[in-house]
Parts: structure tokens; sequence; C-alpha cells
């Protein structure tokens, strides 16, 4: 004769996600790192921000984790620039999680002394929905959209919007060409998130970046 | 995840056939309950899981005031069609929602970022 049992669980899986973030957060803090998550839409400019603010930052020791579906075509990139970096495929998953991240420092650790970073940068898979149910640990969590993504970009994705610590609207020197208006982006930003700090910039001709330089590196 | 935390439990309380599965899914949370339990439903063929009755259930979103403190669940009203998808998220509430005490646009999600397996009805021996 079968026995039926009723079992309790209650095990909250975003939740297991959110403890072992904070076990990241406790391991960049142990060796005196501040974590930056990057996320974004494909093609938001992600890597190229990164990029950027490591070139003009000399003086900053940085490390990147480098979150794509496959391929290391970001990976390569950030390797040009001499900092040490790991890349993270999740081969199917639209996102990082913070199991992935945990793996992604332990090979970091193999390449560099984690003692010896200052800034870590996580640049996560082009996606503005799944990424916002994961934090992955860090200290801020920057999100990248750009101007050519049109008006609608910021509303139609209000959770990833309220998410991030830092909004990036990217691109502004294509706003005229693509007919959007910036102030429109940044400011249908600041509604949804009014704790966020926002930032308008153009990576490829360096404005704005100062003021997101200072937000986040200063 | 999910399958793998029901069959782990399945396992540690030597089930051999596991009937039904109750999970808690909150509205703001980015997951479709619909596509999870078709998810569920191919993911359990062949494991002790295979044919459960996976019990989806939905926890409202709710928020908390940064400036009164006030919290309150969210709803998505009006008859502005881009607000009322075809599953009804509580997500198109970040668009555009104030506090009804105070009237700040600042405020935190306290409820709803959830997605729990809250227990199972297992058979044994």
């Amino acid at each position: 004769m079968h026995k039926v049992e009723e079992v309790d669980v209650m095990e909250n899986l975003i939740e297991a996600n959110r403890r072992l973030a904070e076990d990241v957060r406790r391991l960049l803090e142990d060796h005196g790192i501040k974590g930056i998550e990057v996320m974004g839409s494909i093609g938001s400019g992600k890597t190229a921000l990164v990029e950027e603010l490591i070139k003009r930052n000399p003086d900053v020791s940085f490390a990147v984790l480098a979150g794509d579906v496959v391929s290391d075509y970001d990976e390569e990139r950030y390797r040009k620039l001499n900092v040490p970096v790991v890349g993270l495929n999740t081969g199917r998953e639209c996102h990082l999680d913070a199991h992935l991240v945990e793996h992604g420092l332990e090979h970091l650790s193999e390449e560099v002394d984690l003692n010896d970073v200052d800034v870590l940068f996580v640049e996560n898979v082009g996606n503005l929905v799944c990424p916002t149910d994961f934090p992955l640990g860090m200290h801020e969590r920057v999100l990248v959209v750009s101007a050519t993504e049109g008006e609608d970009v910021i509303p139609k994705h209000p959770a990833i919007v309220k998410a991030a610590d830092v909004i990036v609207v990217n691109k502004i020197d294509l706003a005229e060409a693509c007919g959007v208006d910036v102030d429109a982006l940044v400011e249908a930003a600041e509604e949804i998130n009014p704790s966020a700090d926002v930032f308008a910039v153009s990576v490829k001709t360096g404005e704005g970046l100062e003021g997101l330089e200072r937000r986040l590196l200063g | 995840m999910i399958i793998d935390t029901v069959l782990e439990v399945a396992e540690r309380e030597g089930a051999s056939k596991i009937l039904s599965v109750e999970i808690r899914v909150g509205e703001l949370t980015m997951v479709n309950t619909e596509q999870l339990k078709f998810c569920l439903e191919v993911l359990s063929e062949g494991t002790p899981a295979e044919g459960a009755s996976f019990k989806l259930e939905t926890v409202p979103g709710v928020f908390r005031c940064k400036e009164c403190g006030h919290e309150w669940e969210a709803r998505v009203e009006g008859d502005d069609p881009a607000l009322h998808s075809v599953f009804g998220s509580d997500l198109a509430a970040l668009l555009g929602e104030r506090c009804p005490e105070c009237g700040s646009r600042d405020f935190e999600i306290v409820s709803g970022d959830e997605c729990t397996v809250v227990s199972m009805e297992v058979e044994k021996g």
C-alpha cells in the first residue's frame, strides 16, 4: 500500500541566488574590491563603455568578468587592454547568476591576486528582462540603454530600470539622427526610478563620461 | 533549479513518486507562469516527478514608500491597453506608480519578487 504524504519545502529559488550574491559581496569586500555590474540590451554599448572607463583610468587596477551566451569576443576585447579577464559563457541562459560569478572569481584569482584588484566589472548578457531577478552581489548595478533603441526603451522595461543604481543613456551623439529626444529618455528613467543616478553620455565622443566616472569610480 | 529542488527533497524523503508540487511565483518577477508550467512538465519526464500536477500560485507585488513608509499592493488600473498584458502582470504598476498616501515616486518592492517551492505531495513505499 502506497502512503501519500505532504512535504513542506519552502525553498525560495530567487532568494537562493540572493544568498549566493551576499557571499560574492563578502568575498569582494574581503579583498577591497568594488564590484560594478553592467546590464543592458544587446548593442547598447556595455563593452565599449567598460573599455572606455578602463582606458581613461590607467591608475585604477581593473578586472573583468565578461558574460555572454557563447563566444569570447568580449573577453578578447578586454584582453587587448591588458586587464585580467574571465569569460563567462552561460551556454543557454539569458542572464548571469551569482553562482556563475562565484566560479568566475575563482578563475580570476588564478590570473590575478584579488587583493590587487580595485574595481571589478561584471558584464551581463545583453538582455533587459531576466538579469533583473538575479543580482550578482556587486555594489552597483548599472543599466546601459542607447538612444538608438528608441524613446520607449525605458518604459518598456520598468523592472530592470527599477533594479538599477545607475542608468546610462548612451549614443547621445546619434539621438538626433534617430529622431530621439535624450531628455525624454532621461526623464522616463527618473520617473520610474527616482533613486537612481541617470547619465546621458556618448562613449564614442566622450560626452558626459566625466560625471559617470566620478559616480562609479570617484 | 525548481526540478532539482523537487527531486532532491523527494530523494531525502524517500519518496517513490511526486504527485503534486505547489509553487509560488511573485507577480514582480520575470517568470511567466504558463511557460514555467510547460517547462516543468517537460523537464520532469523520466523522473519521479513525471505526471505530477504543478500548482502555480501568483503572489501580488507589494510596494513600500521610501518617503512615508506606507505599504500598498500593486494594482494595474485604467484603460491604457499598454498596462494590461496578456497575463495581467503587476510589472506594469512600476510605470508611473505613486505612493497613494504622500504621492512620492520613490518606492521599493517588499514582496512579489519570489519563486518558491512551497510544498509537495509525495508517494512513499
